[in-house]
């Protein structure tokens, strides 16, 4: 197995406590992966500290070879984290994407107004490129998100619970497209919250409540008796 | 004598504290400090209108007036912000300009022969105090800015004392007031008159820029501090009380002005307790965040031991395993030692038992 | 002749100034700052006061460096209180506005005990020297918003990202803090020689109201900031056309409430956002129709 991260020991503190302990797991290259716990757990935290957000008090991640460029890791954030008045359009929003590749000082060129034209494509989003980005709804904003992720060319994609205030429909295109960039060699890591289809969505599974419960291929790891125990008070582990 | 004028001032200044306090620890709560910055600005317009009606400055119509531009702001504020197109803060920042600048209109156009300048809104003068005495029934009975300031005080506290938790369920959860029917616009808009005329009555001693670090920092620096209101609103009252007398005593040892220095003083003392403060200060952080640290790697250290056949480890080998630098391994293992968790014996290291 | 020139020289500086502060005020705006202004501003006052304090000199450029120097004080205690502990940022802003401020009156009565002078001082403090500005300044004021147009235009798509959203900006590789710091250096450059030509209160209005104005209009950030550049420097120029054909209005509070009435204009009018427009909409064709 190709080892995307190697995160080793990560131990994180915020506020004089500590929400992460000592957590050690490898994620698989090129996988579809679910990173699962209650409200609290450290799940949002983890995915700072690998975006290098957050520095941890202890520990280390070790990224695979094709993702050290600075753009190999594309991360799409909770919904609310963004000003939805501000003054820009679904295409502004999906060329940020590119910005990364295009540097200081420079300006996007043709190539990066043709990326951005076919990730708004592969989301279904195209006529709506011109539309100021507040008079989207939920699943749009969703999908602008993804766009400007795809838009990155990225080989790691981290999601922040995408799912949340979406409908199935867009829930299911997205896990469609999902799939198809995990058959392309691209690994993907998704926080999620729903557990009934949790077991649907991903290859493999990493259950998380300040420390790590188990981690692994969705079949052997997603049993009653992890979940239990993820969800389970952490005095009672 | 002179010691007489001293101990006026210096009690018109701690009254001038104690009324400002009051109404900044619920500013402090809502996140509505800068209000107090924009209605000591855009009360000018409300005295100008009034200066013309009566035609004095000592006259105390003008605080009437004053509040009623501070209402007549806090009104456009919330007007401008009803329209959803402009952000809170940044609707303050047009509207108090707004009147300002027609504060200052009016001035240069109607009132220009007359002792009627802008600074006064920003200057104010605690040493000329005891000087505009109240003759009541031709007694003397003390200092003008005194009496205002006691009726200040009565009032900021009885509204502080009767609508207590009212105020408290509209800062915290305005949509569980207005079930409860408890009206969160009628307790803001009250709090912002109490604001106002606070500000109005102070800013003649202290000057409005003042009245503002009175209204923020002692109850900023109390936020920091402490965990509930209860304790939030007495701490603030006192420290707000200690810092004036600290800035007062500055202010008389380095003959500078007096409000000027009550507001460094503020700033200092929140300056110390940001760095001082024993579970929220910087440098206690740091302490407890080192603590962590050393603990954690103390844990690592006793996980790697048992993982070890015979439960000991050389000390260098370790330190490579772990890729630590040796004082660093050192360190935690003196402290792991202390603790009772390790045991070391030159160069190798072992669990107790 | 002289009053001409001196007019020329308001006009050209109050639009320069109009220019360079709606540019950066877009980004003002919308990461929630409309303060900040407020606060460099009353933070230049000590280290005014200190340079004239230590050098004796009333050079303005010497001043203007000493209020930048303390502009940048404030903006990283502003940094250490937001960061360190729970207080808010409006309220750190109030706090070291009014902290500062009291500092420099501290300092000020050090060095004029009488309190005419202190008023002199504040009274150019709250009012500039727009009515007495001379070709110097008009030189360093072209000079500085050139410098600030140039960093805005080059570095604008890395102030917009940044804006919309730090957390995507720095997984790209893009630094926050250096984004961060560069725009506060310009604010803070800005908003003091703004303070020197045309005083506290119609700078921090030059700030906000061109882009309050300018986002009623326009959809994309670009737009935003050439439509407040606009907007800033129009209503500069006629505000101080207008105080000099009619007697006894000074040029700063004029320029002030034209500011705050184009704002008002826009918030009624503008097409799209606009209060009148969306309610003639909804009578013509429906509530349905009109998510605009």
């Amino acid at each position: 197995m190709n080892t995307a991260l190697d995160i080793r020991h990560i131990t994180v503190s915020l506020n004089n406590s500590v929400v992460l302990s000592n957590v050690s797991t490898a994620i698989p290259l090129g996988s579809l992966i679910g990173i699962i716990g209650p409200n609290g757990a450290g799940k949002t935290t983890l995915l700072r500290c690998v975006i290098g957000l957050i520095k941890p008090l202890a520990g280390s991640i070790t990224k695979h070879s094709t993702l050290q460029h600075r753009c190999a890791i594309a991360y799409v954030p909770q919904r609310s984290t963004v000003d939805w008045d501000f003054p820009a359009t679904v295409y502004d929003v999906v060329l940020m994407g590119r910005y990364g590749h295009i540097g200081w000082f420079k300006r996007p060129g043709l190539i990066d107004h043709e990326l951005c034209k076919q990730a708004l494509q592969q989301v279904g989003m195209l006529e709506l490129a011109d539309k100021p980005i507040g008079h989207l709804s939920g699943g749009q904003q969703q999908r602008v998100f993804v766009a400007r992720a795809l838009a990155q060319q990225a080989q790691l994609y981290i999601l922040d619970e995408p799912f949340i205030g979406i409908d199935t429909i867009t829930e299911q295109s997205l896990i469609v497209l999902f799939s198809s960039l995990r058959d392309q060699g691209k690994t993907i890591i998704i926080v999620h919250h729903d557990l009934a289809t949790a077991q649907r969505y991903f290859d493999w599974v990493v259950l998380v409540n300040k420390q790590l419960i188990a981690a692994g291929p969705t079949q052997t790891i997603f049993t009653t008796e992890h979940i239990n125990k993820t969800y389970m008070r952490p005095e009672a582990q | 004598m002179i010691y007489l004028i001293q101990l006026q001032i210096i009690i018109i200044a701690l009254l001038v504290t104690i009324a400002c306090v009051i109404p900044g620890n619920f500013l402090v709560l809502r996140g509505v400090a800068l209000m107090s910055d924009a209605i000591s600005h855009a009360i000018l317009p409300g005295i100008v209108i009034m200066f013309l009606c009566v035609g004095t400055l000592n006259s105390p119509l003008l605080i009437i007036g004053a509040s009623l531009a501070g209402l007549l702001t806090v009104i456009t504020t919330e007007a401008l912000m009803q329209t959803q197109c402009i952000k809170k803060d940044t609707a303050l920042g047009l509207v108090y300009p707004f009147f300002f600048s027609i504060g200052v209109l009016l001035i240069s156009a109607c009132a220009r022969n007359v002792h009627l300048d802008t600074d006064m809104v920003l200057l104010g003068e605690l040493a000329f105090a005891p000087f505009n005495r109240l003759i009541c029934f031709g007694y003397d009975i003390g200092p003008v800015a005194l009496w205002t300031m006691i009726i200040i005080i009565i009032s900021n506290a009885s509204c502080a004392w009767l609508f207590y938790k009212e105020l408290i369920i509209s800062t915290f959860d305005p949509i569980l007031a207005h079930m409860q029917h408890i009206r969160p616009s009628y307790l803001y808009y009250g709090l912002m008159m109490l604001t106002a005329i606070t500000t109005v009555a102070a800013f003649d001693a202290v000057g409005s820029i003042v009245v503002v670090a009175l209204m923020i920092c002692p109850p900023a620096i109390a936020y920091v501090l402490c965990n509930s209101i209860h304790q939030m609103i007495w701490l603030s009252l006192s420290i707000g009380c200690y810092a004036t007398l600290i800035g007062y005593i500055g202010a008389w040892y380095a003959d500078v002005s007096i409000a000027g220095s009550i507001a460094t003083a503020q700033g200092l003392v929140l300056f110390i307790v940001i760095l001082l403060a024993p579970q929220q200060g910087i440098i206690a952080r740091m302490r407890i965040n080192q603590k962590l640290r050393t603990q954690h790697a103390l844990d690592c250290i006793v996980l790697y031991l048992q993982e070890q056949p015979f439960k000991k480890v050389n000390i260098a080998y370790l330190s490579h395993q772990l890729r630590w630098s040796k004082n660093h391994a050192l360190t935690i293992i003196a402290h792991g030692v202390t603790q009772g968790k390790l045991m070391s014996d030159n160069d190798t290291l072992y669990l107790p038992n | 002749m002289i009053y001409e020139h001196i007019l020329a020289c308001i006009i050209v500086c109050t639009a320069l100034l109009g220019c360079a502060l709606g540019a950066l005020g877009s980004f003002v705006i919308l990461r929630n700052n409309s303060f900040l202004g407020d606060m460099i501003s009353h933070a230049a006052l000590p280290g005014i006061a200190a340079t004239f304090f230590i050098t004796h000199s009333v050079n303005p450029a010497l001043l203007m460096l000493g209020g930048i120097c303390s502009g940048i004080i404030s903006v990283f205690g502003l940094h250490i209180i937001t960061h360190y502990t729970r207080i808010k940022k409006e309220t750190a802003i109030g706090i070291i506005l009014s902290v500062f401020f009291g500092i420099g009156l501290v300092i000020i009565s050090h060095i004029q005990k009488h309190s005419i002078a202190q008023q002199a001082v504040l009274n150019k403090f709250l009012f500039g020297c727009i009515a007495t500005l001379l070709l110097t300044d008009t030189i360093l004021i072209f000079l500085v918003s050139v410098g600030i147009l140039t960093i805005v235009w080059l570095l604008h798509k890395e102030f917009t990202l940044s804006t919309f959203d730090p957390s995507f900006a720095h997984t790209i590789g893009f630094s926050n803090q250096t984004i961060e710091i560069i725009n506060m250096m310009l604010l803070v450059v800005a908003m003091i020689i703004g303070l020197h030509a045309v005083g506290v209160i119609l700078v921090s209005t030059l700030l906000i109201a061109p882009a309050a104005a300018a986002r009623q209009w326009a959809m994309r950030m670009p737009l935003m900031m050439l439509y407040a550049m606009f907007i800033g420097s129009a209503c500069c120029i006629s505000g101080t056309v207008l105080s000099c054909y009619v007697r006894h209005i000074p040029t700063g509070p004029t320029i002030t409430i034209l500011l705050c009435c184009v704002v008002v204009y826009s918030l009624l009018y503008a097409p799209h956002r606009g209060i009148w427009f969306a309610n003639s909409c909804k009578r013509t064709f429906g509530d349905q129709e009109c998510n605009l």
